[in-house]
C-alpha cells in the first residue's frame, strides 16, 4: 500500500485564508468578491481572465493559486494531475442573476459570459486552462463538505493510476456563507507530511472556525 | 475485483416510459425532436424534444405517491421505479448505492410561479437526491455528479468503480435534466440551437435540439439469470482540455488523451471495438472536433452515431440515456441510424451510421464532451448470459 501525503492545503473562509496551518490573510468583513480580489493583489498575481470570472470561479482560483504558491505541481505530466471538486450549491449562485436577464421578458437579455457559468465544474475548467492541467476532472455535489468522499474518489484516482496527484476540495459560494478548502495530495514518504486520511482533511477543513 | 454488469434499464423521455418502447421507437428511427413555439420557453421558435405533460402526470400518477413533487422528481422517480422493477434488486439495501448525474436539476423553480410551490432549498442538486433516495427506503448518502454534458457518463463510471472495487454490491444510476426557458435562453444566447432538428457529423449541421429525459441503469457485480446476453461495464476515464471553458479543443487533445487512456488501461485497440456512440451534438465545433479525435486514434472506419437526433441533448441524462441504448444495440447486435446525416461535414473520415443493420456489437466506446473542456471515454462489453 502506498502512502498518500496532503502535502499542501488552503483553507478561506470568513475574510480569513490560511495556509499550511498558517494565517496568510486576515481582511475581516469582506465579501467572497472582494476578498478573492484582495488575495488576488497579495499573492501579485496576474491573470486578466481572473476579472472576468464569476464568484464561484474566482474562489477556485484564488484558492489554487495559494495552494500551490509555495508548491509547485511541474513535475508532473500534464494528465498526471486529477481535480476532484465539490460544493454544496453548485452554481446557484450565478444561476440567480444568469435567470433574472431572461425572467423579465421587457428586459430579456441573456449573456453567454454569465451562462458559461451557470455550471460548478467550469472553475475546474478555469484551473486546467491556467495550470495546463489534462488530467481526471470530478465534480460532486454534497450537503456538506464530504471528507469521505472527497478522500476516497482521491485515493481511488491514485491507487488506479488513473492520476499521480490530486488538487481536491471544496469551493461554496451559498446564499449567506462562501468557503473554500483544497488540498494538494501526492504520493510521499516525507515524515513532515500529513498522510492522506478523511479525518485529516476534516481537521485541516475545521481549522479556522473561531 | 468484481464486475459491474447493466441488469436494469429506464428511459423516461418524449420517445417512451420504458427502455424497450424507447429503444423501440429509435430503432424504427422515429425521433421526438420537433419545432417548438413555446413563449414560456424561448421567445423564438427551437428545435427541441419536450416530454408530453399529460403522460407524464398519468403515468406518475400509476405509482401512487403521496406527496407534492416538481416535474423533474417526477420523471426520476418513475425511471428509478421501472429500472429497479426491471433488475430485481433491493433498493432499499445497505449494499445499493444512488449515484446522481445532473446539470440543472429542478432549475425551473427558479421561476417564480413554479417556484412557490414549493420549499426554497427545493432547487439545490444533493436536496434531490436525498429526497428521491429516501423515496426508495436507501440509507446510504446518494452521491451526485455535476460534470458539465459528461455528468453521465462520469456518474456510471464512478459506479462501476465502487462496485468493482467490492464497495458496494449494486448501484442506481439516474441522470436527468429538463429543458427550460433557462437552458434554452443560454443555448440561445451562444447562437448554438439550431431552427431544424440537428444534424449530427452533416454538413448543414448548425447547431443542437435541446431535450429533456431521466435515465436510470441498474449495475451490479451478480448478473441477471437469463440466457439473453449480459453487458458489462468495464471502465472509463475523464479529461480536461485545458484550451476554452466554452468550445471543445480544435486538435481534440482531451477526447484523444481520455481515448487512449481507457484502450490502455484495458488493453483494447480501435480495431477491437465494434461500435461507437459519439456525443454528437451538432455544433460545428463539437462534431468536427470528435471526428480529428477519432481519427487521431484510429476509430475513422469504426461504426459512429449520435443518439441527438433522436431526442436533443438531454445534458446530464444524455451519458445515462446513451449508454442504455447503446446496451439495447450491443444485445440486438444492432446498428442504428445515425439520424439527420445524409452530407459528411467534418474534415475527416468518419464512418457514420447512414441506416439501420445488424452487426455483431460485442465491445462498445461510449463518449462526452462539455462546457469546461472536460471529456469522457468508457468502455462497455457483451458477455454471455
Amino acid at each position: 500500500m502506498k502512502n498518500y501525503s496532503i502535502t499542501s492545503s488552503v483553507v478561506l473562509r470568513e475574510g480569513i485564508a490560511i495556509l499550511n496551518g498558517k494565517e496568510f490573510l486576515h481582511t475581516p468583513g469582506t465579501d467572497v468578491s472582494s476578498f478573492c480580489k484582495e488575495l488576488y493583489r497579495t499573492l501579485k498575481t496576474d491573470y486578466s481572465k481572473f476579472f472576468k470570472m464569476d464568484n464561484l470561479c474566482k474562489l477556485a482560483f484564488i484558492s489554487a493559486e495559494l495552494l500551490l504558491k509555495d508548491h509547485s505541481i511541474a513535475a508532473f505530466q500534464s494528465d498526471e494531475v486529477a481535480l476532484v471538486f465539490s460544493n454544496a450549491s453548485a452554481s446557484l449562485d450565478t444561476d440567480k442573476s444568469y435567470y433574472g436577464s431572461v425572467e423579465d421578458k421587457s428586459n430579456y437579455f441573456p449573456s453567454p459570459a454569465v451562462f458559461v457559468y451557470t455550471l460548478p465544474n467550469i472553475m475546474m475548467g478555469e484551473l486546467c486552462i491556467r495550470h495546463k492541467l489534462l488530467g481526471e476532472n470530478t465534480f460532486f455535489i454534497s450537503e456538506k463538505f464530504d471528507a469521505e468522499l472527497i478522500s476516497g474518489y482521491t485515493t481511488q484516482l491514485l491507487n488506479s493510476a488513473k492520476a499521480k496527484c490530486v488538487i481536491a476540495g471544496w469551493i461554496e459560494v451559498g446564499e449567506k456563507n462562501w468557503e473554500a478548502a483544497l488540498f494538494l495530495i501526492e504520493q510521499s514518504d516525507e515524515r513532515e507530511n500529513q498522510l492522506l486520511s478523511p479525518a485529516a482533511m476534516e481537521e485541516i477543513f475545521r481549522s479556522s472556525f473561531r | 475485483m468484481s464486475a459491474a454488469f447493466v441488469i436494469g434499464e429506464n428511459i423516461v423521455s418524449p420517445l417512451g416510459f420504458t427502455a424497450a418502447e424507447n429503444f423501440r421507437n429509435v430503432s424504427e428511427n422515429i425521433t421526438g425532436v420537433k419545432t417548438i413555439h413555446d413563449p414560456a420557453l424561448s421567445p423564438l421558435p427551437f428545435s427541441g424534444a419536450q416530454i408530453d405533460g399529460g403522460r407524464l402526470e398519468k403515468e406518475f400518477g400509476n405509482l401512487h405517491l403521496d406527496g407534492k413533487f416538481t416535474r423533474l422528481e417526477k420523471m426520476m422517480l418513475l425511471s428509478i421505479t421501472d429500472a429497479v422493477k426491471d433488475s430485481g434488486i433491493d433498493p432499499s439495501s445497505a449494499e445499493t448505492l444512488f449515484v446522481f448525474s445532473t446539470t440543472k436539476g429542478n432549475v425551473d423553480l427558479l421561476d417564480k410561479k413554479i417556484g412557490k410551490e414549493f420549499e426554497p432549498g427545493r432547487i439545490q442538486l444533493w436536496n434531490t437526491a436525498q429526497l428521491v433516495t429516501g423515496i426508495f427506503g436507501n440509507k446510504n448518502k446518494p452521491v451526485v455528479i455535476s460534470n458539465a454534458c459528461i455528468s453521465g457518463v462520469m456518474a456510471i463510471i464512478y459506479a462501476t468503480e465502487l462496485i468493482q472495487q467490492g464497495k458496494y454490491k449494486n448501484a442506481v444510476v439516474c441522470g436527468m435534466d429538463l429543458l427550460t426557458e433557462f437552458v434554452v435562453s443560454g443555448f440561445q444566447s451562444f447562437l448554438a440551437i439550431s431552427a431544424e432538428p440537428c444534424k449530427p457529423f452533416d454538413k448543414s449541421r448548425t447547431g443542437i435540439s435541446l431535450g429533456e429525459a431521466c435515465a436510470t441503469i441498474v449495475l451490479s457485480s451478480t448478473k441477471k439469470i437469463n440466457p439473453e446476453a449480459a453487458v458489462e461495464i468495464i471502465g472509463g476515464v475523464t479529461s480536461n482540455d485545458a484550451n476554452h471553458i466554452s468550445g471543445p479543443s480544435r486538435t481534440g487533445e482531451g477526447l484523444v488523451k481520455a481515448i487512449e487512456h481507457v484502450f490502455e488501461k484495458h488493453h483494447v485497440s480501435s480495431a477491437d471495438v465494434d461500435f461507437i456512440s459519439a456525443h454528437g451534438t451538432a455544433t460545428p465545433f463539437n462534431d468536427e472536433m470528435e471526428a480529428i479525435a477519432f481519427s487521431r486514434t484510429g476509430l475513422n472506419k469504426i461504426p459512429v452515431n449520435s443518439f441527438k437526433g433522436y431526442y436533443g441533448h438531454t445534458l446530464g441524462a444524455a451519458g445515462v440515456l446513451e449508454t442504455v441504448l447503446t446496451v439495447s444495440a450491443m444485445k440486438k447486435n444492432l446498428l442504428i441510424k445515425s439520424l439527420g446525416y445524409s452530407d459528411h461535414g467534418v474534415s475527416k473520415p468518419v464512418n457514420v451510421i447512414r441506416e439501420n443493420s445488424n452487426s455483431k456489437i460485442d465491445l462498445a466506446l461510449k463518449v462526452a464532451s462539455g462546457f469546461g473542456g472536460c471529456n469522457a471515454a468508457m468502455l462497455l462489453k457483451k458477455v454471455s448470459g
